[in-house]
């Protein structure tokens, strides 16, 4: 110690440099406020940066903020969105240090500046179990398919959630099929959400502001369906300023509007995407030139604040996609036909009152209009046909907030939706020799009533203890076939047919559905939770093809077909480290589902009326361990996910007909057991953002065959019929692909006065062209050597370039 | 009930390719190899039309390219009918194949075909042999196709269809065949150096080259589900490609099939496209009319068909084709004729004159 003192005298900056040394040991505190400079109020939630040590925290309610750093000169950035970012430098010094900040309105810049990709204590704090958010800020990241920022695909990335391969539509939910996740859009169902067949989702990226991902622990207010809930949110409309933004992409363009009609008022958002693909089938082999695929799709959303109190939105969405094939049918109708054309189409109409009594207390009215229609025609004149389906969606729901009490946060609703299907209708061309087909339409309501109360038991302990009521009522008329008792169910079992008059209940189903999600908190950093629910779906997707068609059949439970029930429990571990620079979890969930779904054998479901024929139900399991880690701040973020799932169904029915691989259990056929699911953002300056994202997963079963034989036939020569005996008793291949995305963002202070701001996104999708199976098939061909075949669906690496711009 | 039906069409397998047609790929797979332990295969059929009917009995094969498949020898094999008469078959020298002698299947009448093999009894359900309705017409159109090389649009060949009306009772089931006879004057070859033939010997007579479906697109079948009581038009047969500036002669064969056989062919027809598409439905067990009765568990496969045939010849003519793509024609041995080869017959020569053939 003498000699240190003895160098501060003698030499200054040798003095300098070991001060510090001796003086690194101990970290000092910043602290402060942040206020808005306008109002004086202190902002929550507002981003502080340390810029030397790429580290942020968040103020909390009071605007408080506290760092602990070394002593030393830092650069630091207070940001917010709508704010203008203020860059401050600080020096500190031994002890406390007390910065306060104001932010000044940004009326220019509503951009989202800061590096921080959520809320990383809710992680920990928050009483949900299994839930998910991703805002479409960092959805953008993930390196999209031929630059189509894709919602659905997004969700991949999640732990726990699976597809059955590429280009496919539709989610698998820890052990659910598709149609056990309720995805809404502002409120609204979607039946289908892919375009293309299941290429892109049919979310638009300037539209959408967060999507949440429930999977364990769902609250109390959605039900109808038994895996997951998908909420996904719309922007609303800038009540201040007329902005635009959009793309132009390898597939599709998009344009969106937003602004104020009457500032402050009311104001609108208009968002429309196109493809314009077409081009490509005339670049592809000659069979595909005639193909014409296209599609759009147009959001527009409304804001009206009433009054201080109370506002108005509505949400309309239309999307229509098209498909002709040119040649030959494609279609599950049996007539011959030179070309077939697929048309589906979603359209909604929401409208959401909100209305706040007093602080924390609002009353929520919604009202809901969907109808999903899909089509297959044909225009062969003698063969000419229109095969129509549809479903018609209404809904009606009031809830009840009241968040006033600090203890108890609590909410109750209900909700009443009508159902009317059309499964099939077959109209014929005007000159067609083709008959007419009417299946008969359903009719059924489903009705709910909620309640949910949020209770801070002690400091530590949370529970949200939900319970809803659902009941459900299958409406004539209707006919309704009854079988021979004591054989199985087909076609030429039917003894009679009952029939009920238009309104009449022909079937009634209801039950209690609670849920539970309790949080522990062991420390600040730290909490353990748990969540148990019960889930009821009455609305039933038949398919049996590997990815359902846009124009699969819907069906609501009738007097033969039950219900889904599924009862899940889960428990997590939550723990963020270093000051929610890293936010970790485990979880843990097993599921048990009475009346699972799946096809008979060989069974056809288009154009059936007597669809209990070509169904069987029986149960399911599923069961996994779900482990993610994500680090929020620094010039990398990203998250690395590891899941470990199964999924087992087994189908036995009294007679052997009626049962699936002899009743024994059978892999589903989304039963992927690993999957390990990286990504990483590397921001190195404001205007590049570099995206890497690794998946892997096991393969998927499959049916594969245990022997052949030739056919013996006169007329046909050398065809070898595969002998296929239980499903889903193979796998095929693993799964893995890294794709990489890079972003060039104008940098914001270039041209400060500048209203447009241009960015570009160059992205490769499979970049090391891995030769991914989508399937593995058996086809024994006389000129070939080989008795199986793998067939890749993006077998091949998949740049693109798009250009998007904000003004 | 009537049975509605759904099938895919090939075309089915591009779909869901659509887009990305260029990228997708299809490559071959080493797939673990399974050896069935039990079960048999049982393929046949008694029609309207004069025997001998044949019914090949074989142990399926694994699935492996190299699998073998082996026929059950040495089993008793007879056909029973409504009426109380039997039939036992004749084992044949190709190993698996029974044969009967004089058995003519009659419409209306009930068919049931009973094996005894490897110490187990196996019987069919009694399947009816129903009536047919004669093919109304058959017809082909030219159709344009794009030439792979040049990707020029051209003459592609012709389609050969069929229209047939569907009598008024609902529940029939159709299913059609084509074979194509072509006149040939060369029953022999001089091989210089052996294995590529230089010279052709011509035949004795008149002689039939025999050209039958390749392949797994050669099931075509409808039911009259959607079109009941009116005509089916537009049935495709087969492609037939431009070659020779000639007339093509074809057989073209109407069948009228129960509906479990309508099944077991869709079945097959779905296995033998499958092309593990993202549409394709999941491959299933193909089932069948035959059980085996001394152990219930026992799997038995393929099936055992009464069917009503009606045939009708047809001429695609040729000669006015845009192009030639014709085979040359091997030449004569040098110093001319030296003689002439019998028409041997066989699966794919025969000497007998076909039954619409017209000189």
């Amino acid at each position: 110690m003498f000699t240190l003192r003895c160098l501060i005298v003698t030499v200054l900056l040798g003095c300098f440099t070991l001060k510090i040394a001796a003086q690194s040991v101990q970290s000092v505190a910043l602290m402060g406020t942040v206020t808005n400079a306008t109002t004086g109020q202190p902002m929550s939630n507002a981003n502080v940066f340390v810029i030397e040590t790429r580290k942020g925290v968040q103020t909390d309610k009071d605007g408080f903020y506290l760092f602990t750093l070394k002593p030393g000169t830092y650069n630091l950035k207070i940001s917010y969105i709508g704010f203008v970012p203020l860059y401050r430098e600080v020096v500190l010094r031994q002890g406390e240090n007390r910065v306060s900040f104001q932010l000044e309105d940004d009326t220019r810049l509503l951009e989202e500046v800061t590096v921080t990709t959520g809320k990383p204590e809710e992680n920990v704090q928050k009483v949900e179990i299994g839930a998910s958010r991703l805002n479409i800020r960092s959805i953008q990241r993930i390196p999209a398919f031929m630059g189509e920022v894709d919602v659905m695909r997004s969700l991949l990335m999640l732990p726990g959630v699976t597809t059955v391969g590429e280009g496919t539509s539709g989610i698998n939910v820890r052990g659910g099929s598709i149609d056990q996740n309720l995805i809404l859009m502002d409120d609204a169902p979607l039946f289908n959400t892919s375009h293309l067949f299941g290429f892109f989702s049919v979310f638009n990226q300037d539209a959408v502001r967060d999507v949440t991902l429930n999977r364990g622990g769902i609250p109390a207010q959605y039900g109808g369906r038994a895996a997951s809930v998908l909420d996904v949110r719309l922007k609303y409309p800038n009540s201040e300023k007329f902005t635009g933004s959009g793309g132009i992409g390898l597939v599709a363009s998009r344009l969106a509007l937003e602004g104020p009609l009457v500032k402050g008022k009311l104001s609108t958002l208009l968002a429309v995407r196109a493809s314009f693909n077409d081009f490509l089938f005339r670049l592809g082999p000659a069979s595909l030139r005639g193909t014409k695929a296209n599609f759009y799709d147009i959001t527009n959303k409304w804001y009206w604040k009433i009054s201080e109190r109370s506002e108005l939105t509505f949400t309309g969405y239309y999307s229509d996609d098209n498909f002709k094939i040119p040649s030959d049918s494609l279609s599950n109708v049996e007539v011959n036909a030179s070309s077939s054309l697929y048309g589906y189409r979603t359209r909604s109409g929401t409208l959401r009152w909100q209305h706040t009594l007093r602080d924390n207390v609002t009353w929520e009215a919604v009202g809901v209009l969907s109808k999903y229609s899909a089509n297959i025609s044909v225009p062969d004149s003698s063969n000419a046909l229109d095969l129509q389906s549809g479903i018609t969606y209404a809904n009606a729901r009031v809830q009840y907030t009241n968040k006033s009490n600090e203890r108890h946060q609590f909410l109750m609703g209900a909700s009443a939706i009508s159902y009317g299907i059309q499964p099939n209708n077959l109209v014929p061309g005007p000159f067609s020799n083709v008959l007419p087909v009417n299946l008969e339409r359903e009719n059924a309501v489903e009705s709910a009533l909620y309640i949910e109360d949020e209770w801070k038991v002690t400091d530590l302990l949370s529970v949200v203890a939900g319970l809803r009521y659902s009941q459900f009522l299958r409406l004539g008329a209707a006919s309704v076939y009854r079988y021979t008792p004591g054989l199985p169910r087909s076609e030429d079992a039917v003894t009679e047919i009952e029939n009920y008059g238009p309104g009449e209940v022909v079937k009634t189903y209801g039950g209690f559905e609670p849920r539970l999600a309790v949080r522990w908190t062991l420390n600040p950093a730290t909490s353990v939770k748990m969540g148990y629910n019960r889930m009821i779906q009455y609305l039933h997707l038949i398919s049996n093809t590997t990815s359902a068609l846009p124009t699969a059949r819907w069906a609501t439970s009738s007097t033969y077909l039950r219900p889904q029930v599924a009862n899940q429990v889960s428990i997590g571990l939550f723990k963020n480290l270093k000051n929610d620079t890293y936010e970790t979890s485990a979880e843990v969930y097993y599921k048990k589902l009475k009346d699972a779904i799946d096809y008979r054998d060989g069974a056809d479901i288009v154009l059936n009326p007597t669809l209990e024929t070509a169904v069987l139900q029986g149960q399911g399991r599923a069961y996994g361990l779900e482990m993610m880690a994500k680090k929020n701040t620094g010039f990398w973020t990203g998250w690395v996910s590891y899941t470990y799932a199964r999924t087992f169904l087994q189908i036995g029915g009294d007679h052997p007909e009626e049962r699936i691989n002899r009743g024994r259990w059978y892999p589903a056929n989304y039963d992927r057991p690993h999957t390990l699911n990286a990504m990483a953002v590397y921001r190195p300056s404001v205007t590049t953002t570099v995206s890497f994202n690794f998946t892997f997963s096991s393969g998927r079963p499959g049916t594969f065959p245990k022997g052949r034989y030739l056919l013996y036939e006169p007329t046909i020569f050398g065809a070898n019929v595969p002998i296929y005996t239980d499903r889903n008793q193979g796998r095929i291949p693993n799964y893995h692909r890294l794709d990489f995305s890079i972003t060039f963002d104008e940098h914001p202070d270039k041209h400060p006065d500048r209203r447009w701001k241009g960015s570009w996104v160059f992205s490769i999708y499979n970049v090391y062209a891995h030769k991914n199976a989508f399937s593995v098939f058996y086809n024994i061909k006389p000129y070939s050597l080989a008795s199986a075949y793998k067939l890749s669906i993006f077998g091949t690496i998949f740049p693109s370039l798009t250009y998007n711009f904000k003004f | 009930m009537k049975l509605w039906p759904s099938y895919k069409k090939k075309w089915n397998r591009s779909l869901g390719w659509g887009l990305i047609a260029l990228a997708s790929c299809v490559t071959p797979y080493e797939a673990e190899i399974h050896d069935l332990s039990t079960g048999i295969v049982v393929q046949g059929r008694v029609s309207n039309l004069p025997g001998p009917y044949s019914i090949k009995i074989v142990v399926p094969a694994s699935n492996a390219y190299k699998g073998l498949s082996f026929g059950v020898e040495k089993a008793k094999v007879y056909i029973t009918d409504n009426e109380g008469n039997r039939e036992d078959l004749v084992e044949q020298k190709e190993p698996g194949l029974y044969q009967t002698t004089t058995l003519q299947g009659v419409t209306g009448r009930r068919y049931q075909l009973h094996i005894e093999a490897r110490g187990k009894k196996y019987e069919s359900s009694p399947e009816v042999l129903r009536s047919i309705n004669p093919i109304e017409r058959v017809y082909d159109e030219t159709f344009r196709s794009f030439e792979p090389n040049t990707g020029r649009e051209r003459q592609g060949g012709w389609k050969v269809y069929v229209d047939t009306k569907d009598p008024s009772e609902p529940g029939n089931y159709y299913r059609w065949n084509w074979i194509r006879y072509k006149l040939t004057d060369v029953c022999a070859t001089i091989d210089v150096p052996p294995g590529n033939p230089a010279f052709r010997f011509p035949c004795c007579g008149y002689c039939w080259d025999i050209v039958r479906c390749l392949g797994p697109d050669c099931v075509s079948l409808s039911s009259d589900a959607l079109i009941n009581g009116k005509t089916i038009s537009r049935q495709l047969i087969t492609n037939v490609p431009v070659e020779c500036l000639d007339r093509v002669y074809l057989e073209v064969e109407q069948q009228s099939i129960s509906r479990e056989a309508y099944i077991y062919w869709k079945a097959t027809k779905q296995m033998l496209q499958n092309t593990g598409g993202v549409f394709d439905s999941a491959p299933t067990a193909i089932p069948g009319n035959i059980r085996c009765i001394t152990n219930p568990d026992e799997q038995v496969f393929g099936l055992f068909e009464v069917a009503g045939i009606t045939r009708k010849g047809h001429l695609v003519d040729r000669t006015q084709a845009e192009y030639s793509n014709c085979p040359p024609i091997l030449p004569l041995p040098a110093g001319g004729v030296v003689g002439c080869a019998p028409c041997v017959e066989s699966r794919y020569r025969t000497a007998k004159t076909p039954d619409f053939w017209e000189f």
